[in-house]
């Protein structure tokens, strides 16, 4: 593999190939991990997009190349219509409620209080727990006929008579928004308090002097601040709330109505359950087209040529921080 | 350096974690001769683990060693087909069900099993369910499980509120049921319609007990047209949103919801019960409603139409790229042999896969209402068989998921899945 | 246009009458046990505290909002662990506990039983998917730990070399590693499954290794690269004037002061492979590679899924991943902004 030659520090003998290991030093390093990347990532994605051209016969494993007829098939799937429609619902609504709830519960938690130490801490908690355990948590949580949900909202007198949460497409939809919520939310949190953390208190009093209240300090001073991280965060979150699966495959199965047959789950029935490969492979395609044009929409808006774009863009490292510590 | 023993510590627990892991894992200590690897649904009835029992007797007897998986029915389901298509060699014995038959053969996944099976067996087993798991005059599954439904009811609420006698068709359920519903009971009846394939199975069984058809005798869709499949959906519609006959938690309730509901007397109906109910309702450990149940002789149905139950029947199946045949068929041979059958239906209460079980007066003195099931027995109907089934299987829900919540009308929904099913039917025959 | 201070008088007025108003709708709310319709009753409370807001003196201004702060606080914090503290109780509680209506919050006799099978194995109790846990166990943490330790020694590597060298294709390989972060799990599963079954990696540990390197190993190489940027050059330099050589500089000078980022990123990867379901669903079928995730949906009769025993198995798979966060919180947190802040 060549990774033997590489961790060996060059020797003072100048035979030929250790001058050839001199020279090409940092090409040796970095080729284990690009012999991965190329393995596991990029070579699959070149057969991927073979294979959305072609109908894998699941038998003797035999491609025949069909054209665009998967795409087209795709295209005409009323399943998948709706499946991407769903799936840009869910994570538009996902994502900005993450986000806006993420940076207020970090602004609370910004603030002295006692306890605040054990409270931030605990924010570990959902973002470290297996998805599949939340998934469970949370279809227990929704039961129609047990679930603590109806439970208590029956006996505070909310509602009189138990409700089918994951019965109704709205209902169910809402009940995978919360449970990814209650997840996702405190990696916004984390990262939020970590960011708040650098912005320098003078900025703040400066701003009181000149009579700005908080609600304008945060417009102002706090949001401008945070805005690489609010970038960063958007663009994975959005990548990762696209690809829910846990959740859906758990709590609803992709139902009722397939409300909550997200893409991600349709991808897998097709490939999986109804073994069409070559359908599955041009679907899985236009959800990384998806991504990616959320990407670039995220990063034209966010980088309208302001002063701090370099920060997101630096990647020569060594640079100094633009902050003061 | 406190960071140098912060990692060391870490990886130190991390080793700690993964020793004290190893020491806590239980495997069979006969590891001498052959290993199969065996996937299938739990038995419904099956509450004291007695497969399970019965698989480590298996081994002790024969030092096959088995690594059991038992799971869900869609988990089986989804991990079945994705193994078969993948070219198969995971599993030794699978779970075959009704609904497969077609495809399976299809695609030639399965090991014949006529060169295996003693006269005996043949001959012994019930022979509907036989011919049930064989495809042009070839057998390719060993039933290990008689699951048909029954129609049971709650007899005590059924008398205190005036009737004798339970419902025979579906109008007289609703009018009963209303008046139920008057006396204080929360709902008359509760179903499975979840978005998974036992949603299908409850719908598939209403249709057919309105005399209707989805599917003709050559697999050609004929949901789109059929008055008699309208009006059963027309009826779950109705239940589930107008008379508010049956529960709405229907919409995403599993099987052993229903029978919870209903062995805590918040239901009187019990449409689709496995035999195993009528025990779980009289063990006063789990059910508010000890000797209420009844068997009802003539199972549910719409005027005019026939009387029928559904039969779900699955059986145990070689894949032909199995690496260990003999084994996994001594292992099928063992759990449905006839001694097995008749102590797990004595212990768990499940319906005999051979026929003279039938009549075996030990069972018909433990069980003696099974005599109230032959009068339903002899209607039992299966699922439509397709290539295809799967797939069918979720649009169906789909589509009885927007008709029961109105969010489209009966007419649409079913013309809508007929369209669906034609366009998948032409995919695969391409 | 009102004067100022006649504003301030009719906002005292309304705030006096809400007052009344709210006083006489929670004595009648008492009196009759009922609370009405709620979502008015909260409206109304939202008017009051913001009309009185602007009642109220600076002073007592303070307090408020400290009470308010707390009241937020608290609020986090029941949100926050309520569901998991549910899932804590179905651990410890019965069926019948947990099906009985009205719900019993705590179970009527908590039992230890669930833990008991899960941990010293269920021979002919409960189901199989019991007797599976601590086999899943072990292969989660065997997966788990190995593609830790590959990719950290192999992502190091790649991160020193392009922290430290500028070499052709330098930035193009580096974009091309963070470019595969971007690609959903779901277009690699079909061609890695593909692939896998006719090498015969379904259904491996080694299967499941390789591609949990396929995400755990871009992100390594980026977040160690932010970290390592961030020490200056001159102290390996000093070093390989002693006479280390460059790897030897970087073993003996970067890695100790890199230990705090090594730290939060192997925790991260930690948790990160602990946690995947999506390509363990769909690439393990039996014991030979079945990880925790995926034994977790395996509790469930062919009926329904047995939530106590799920719940069970949920706690116990999540303290892993759950304690190493804990302990480690202050690492993490720095891990994860510090890879937000440069990525």
């Amino acid at each position: 593999m060549g990774v033997r030659s590489a961790v060996e520090p060059p020797r003072s003998g100048q035979s030929a190939i250790a001058q050839w290991r001199r020279r090409h030093f940092p090409q040796l390093l970095i080729s284990p991990s690009l012999l991965i990347i190329l393995g596991v990532l990029i070579i699959p994605i070149i057969y991927s997009l073979v294979v959305s051209f072609a109908w894998l016969n699941p038998a003797d494993r035999s491609l025949d190349f069909v054209g665009l007829d998967n795409y087209q098939a795709m295209l005409t799937d009323q399943s998948y219509r709706k499946s991407m429609a769903l799936t840009v619902l869910f994570t538009v609504i996902t994502v900005i409620l993450e986000m806006t709830l993420g940076i207020a519960i970090a602004m609370v938690l910004n603030r002295p209080f006692k306890g605040r130490g054990f409270l931030r801490g605990l924010m570990i908690l959902p973002w470290a727990l297996p998805g599949v355990v939340n998934a469970i948590l949370w279809k227990w949580i929704f039961n129609a006929n047990y679930g603590p949900l109806n439970a208590a909202l029956f006996q505070l007198g909310v509602i009189d008579q138990y409700k089918v949460w994951l019965g109704e497409p709205v209902s169910a939809f809402g009940a995978i928004v919360i449970a990814s919520l209650w997840k996702e939310t405190p990696y916004v949190i984390l990262l939020t308090i970590a960011a708040l953390a650098t912005i320098p208190k003078d900025l703040y009093e400066s701003a009181e002097i000149d009579g700005a209240g908080p609600w304008k300090a945060f417009w102002r001073i706090t949001l401008p601040m945070i805005r690489p991280v609010v970038l960063v965060l958007l663009i994975t979150k959005t990548i990762w709330t696209v690809q829910t699966y846990d959740l859906i495959y758990i709590m609803t199965a992709g139902g009722p109505q397939n409300a909550t047959q997200f893409i991600t789950l349709l991808v897998q029935r097709t490939a999986f359950k109804y073994q069409n490969f070559g359908t599955a492979a041009a679907m899985s395609y236009s959800v990384s087209m998806l991504c990616f044009f959320l990407t670039y929409l995220y990063i034209k808006v966010f980088m309208r040529g302001d002063d701090w774009s370099g920060k997101v863009k630096q990647s020569k490292g060594l640079r100094p921080k633009p902050v003061r510590r | 350096m406190k960071k140098h023993q912060l990692i060391a510590g870490a990886v130190g627990l991390a080793l700690a974690l993964s020793l004290s892991a190893c020491g806590g894992g239980d495997k069979p200590s006969t590891s001498t001769g052959d290993k199969i690897t065996v996937l299938l649904p739990a038995h419904e009835m099956d509450n004291i683990g007695f497969n399970e029992q019965a698989t480590r007797d298996f081994t002790a007897e024969t030092g096959i060693e088995v690594e059991l998986i038992y799971m869900g029915w869609d988990n089986v389901a989804d991990r079945v087909i994705a193994d078969l298509t993948a070219g198969g060699g995971s599993y030794d014995v699978i779970e075959f069900d009704n609904a497969w038959v077609a495809k399976f053969y299809e695609n030639d996944w399965l090991e014949p099993l006529d060169s295996y099976i003693s006269e005996e067996m043949r001959s012994g087993l019930l022979q509907g369910l036989l011919e049930t798991f064989s495809s042009d005059g070839k057998l390719y599954g060993i039933p290990w499980n008689n699951d048909t439904r029954f129609f049971m009811y709650n007899a005590a609420i059924l008398q205190a509120s005036g009737f004798s006698k339970p419902p025979e068709t579906w109008e007289q359920l609703e009018e009963m049921s209303l008046k139920l519903k008057a006396d204080g009971l929360p709902y008359g009846y509760m179903d499975a319609y979840p978005a998974l394939q036992s949603g299908a199975n409850e719908v598939t069984a209403m249709v057919y007990s309105f005399g209707g058809e989805l599917f003709d005798a050559d697999g050609q869709p004929v949901m789109g047209t059929d008055p008699k499949t309208k009006a059963a959906f027309e009826f779950m519609v109705k239940s589930l949103n107008d008379t508010k006959i049956a529960d709405p938690a229907s919409l995403t309730a599993d099987y052993e919801t229903v029978e919870n509901v209903f062995i805590s007397g918040d239901t009187a109906f019990f449409i689709q019960a496995w035999p195993g109910v009528f025990q779980s309702a009289n063990d006063p450990t789990l059910s508010l409603i000890v000797d209420q149940i009844a068997v009802a002789d003539v199972a549910l149905h719409a005027n005019g139409a026939e009387q029928v139950v559904l039969t779900l029947p699955e059986a145990m199946a070689i894949p032909k790229t199995s690496k260990n045949k003999a084994a996994a068929w001594q292992y099928i041979e063992y759990m449905s042999g006839r001694d097995l059958d008749k102590e797990r239906a004595l212990a768990i209460g499940s319906l005999p896969l051979w026929q003279d079980l039938y009549t075996d007066t030990d069972l018909t003195t433990k069980y003696p209402y099974w005599a109230n099931f032959s009068g339903q027995i002899a209607h039992a109907r299966a699922l439509p068989s397709l290539t295809y089934y799967d797939e069918y299987a979720n649009i169906l829900m789909e589509e009885a998921h927007m008709m029961f919540a109105k969010t489209k009308t009966v007419e649409k929904g079913l013309a809508d899945l007929q369209e669906r099913c034609e366009a998948l039917a032409g995919k695969y025959t391409n | 246009m009102t004067s100022p201070t006649r504003t301030r008088q009719i906002g005292r007025l309304v705030w006096y009458i809400l007052s009344v108003l709210l006083a006489a709708w929670i004595a009648s709310g008492l009196a009759w046990q009922a609370l009405g319709p709620w979502y008015l009753f909260a409206a109304l409370v939202v008017a009051w505290v913001v009309l009185g807001w602007h009642q109220t003196s600076r002073k007592l201004r303070k307090r408020l909002r400290r009470v308010v702060l707390y009241g937020l606080a608290s609020l986090i914090l029941v949100w926050t662990i309520a569901p998991f503290a549910w899932l804590v109780i179905a651990s410890v509680s019965t069926k019948a506990d947990l099906i009985a209506k009205p719900l019993r919050w705590l179970p009527a006799k908590p039992t230890l039983q669930n833990y008991r099978d899960m941990l010293f194995g269920t021979a002919g109790r409960t189901t199989d998917a019991a007797s599976q846990f601590m086999g899943a166990f072990t292969n989660s943490l065997i997966i788990t730990i190995t593609v830790v330790i590959i990719a950290l020694m192999v992502g190091l590597l790649a991160s020193y070399a392009y922290s430290r060298f500028r070499f052709r294709g330098h930035s193009g390989l580096l974009n091309l590693t963070l470019f595969t972060q971007m690609i959903p799990a779901v277009v690699l599963i079909i061609p890695l499954y593909i692939v896998f079954r006719q090498v015969g990696l379904l259904d491996t540990k080694a299967g499941l290794i390789i591609t949990y390197l396929s995400f755990v190993l871009p992100y390594l190489v980026w977040i160690l690269k932010g970290y390592i940027d961030g020490i200056p050059t001159d102290l390996e330099e000093a070093a390989m004037i002693d006479g280390c050589g460059r790897l030897g500089a970087f073993v003996r000078v970067v890695l100790p002061v890199a230990a705090t980022g090594l730290a939060a990123t192997v925790i991260f990867a930690f948790i990160l492979a602990w946690n995947e379901f999506f390509f363990a669903m769909n690439f393990t079928q039996t014991l030979a590679s079945k990880t925790l995730p995926v034994v977790l949906t395996e509790f469930s009769s062919k009926f329904g899924p047995n939530f106590v025993l799920a719940a069970t198995a949920g706690v116990l798979a999540s303290l892993p991943p759950v304690l190493v966060a804990l302990i480690f919180q202050k690492y993490i947190i720095t891990g994860l902004s510090a890879g937000a802040l440069k990525g």
